[in-house]
């Protein structure tokens, strides 16, 4: 169960957990009943999320895509680590999230 | 049929599970578990994410996650490099196809394993049927 803060008008979601193919069922649950209360920006804490597997690389990829379809919106990813830094150049994708 | 198993020899390990996505996390963890016991010169994360690559496309793509279907995954360490096998019990792939087309566009939510895997310099083959994918990761 992702820890979620709601504080002025911003949402910030912490999985705590690796985003891989194991855990992404119920992440994207979590994520999706954000999307559906109206949430136009998600930011996701990857403070201790050690690893992002393809799966979970395409669970924020249709998160993303979901709140492009509501209308705009925006996913910031703060506190990754250096490998998951690294591994969103590789996989060119730095310039579709926002990252901080 | 066991749900997991591991064998464990000099230099390799040998995990043959069904295919269930928590089987995935059991096999990663044994590997790195095995790698972490030889002083090697590998990136931890990305030797880390190519064996859940693997392991995630034979069973969720050979095996289409049907739990009464095997795979086997091997991982045997050598002088100058690591081999990883994996094998799966489904219809296999054009992986020919597959690799000339690595580049998956952005919006995208799946396609850039195979890519990411060559990225992080390991060299991918497949038995003729699509079934069996050989992973050499040389050290240096």
């Amino acid at each position: 169960m992702s820890f979620i803060e709601r504080k002025d008008g911003l949402v910030t979601i912490k999985p705590g957990i690796d985003i891989i193919s194991s855990q992404c069922e119920s992440l994207k649950q979590e994520f999706l009943e954000i999307i559906n209360s109206g949430e136009k920006k998600i930011v996701i804490d990857l403070s201790e999320t050690e690893m992002i597997d393809s799966s979970g690389i395409g669970l924020l990829i249709s998160i993303r895509n979901s709140l492009s379809n509501n209308g705009g919106g925006e996913i910031e990813l703060i506190n990754m680590s250096d490998d998951l830094c690294h591994l969103f150049k590789v996989m060119r994708l730095d310039n579709h999230f926002t990252i901080s | 049929m066991a749900d997991f198993t591991q064998t464990k020899g000099t230099d390799s390990i040998t995990c043959v599970f069904s295919s269930d996505l928590d089987n995935i996390d059991r096999a990663v963890e044994s590997l790195m578990d095995f790698i972490d016991t030889r002083e090697m010169n590998l990136n931890r994360f990305e030797t880390n994410f190519v064996l859940r690559e693997a392991l995630n496309n034979a069973v969720i793509h050979g095996n289409n996650k049907k739990s009464q279907l095997q795979v086997i995954c091997t991982l045997a360490v050598g002088k100058n490099d690591i081999k990883v096998t994996v094998r799966d019990e489904g219809q296999g792939f054009d992986w020919r196809s597959r690799l000339e087309h690595r580049h998956a566009i952005s919006s995208e939510t799946s396609g850039r394993g195979l890519k990411t895997i060559s990225d992080y310099d390991f060299d991918i083959r497949y038995n003729e049927m699509g079934n069996t994918l050989y992973l050499t990761k040389k050290i240096l």
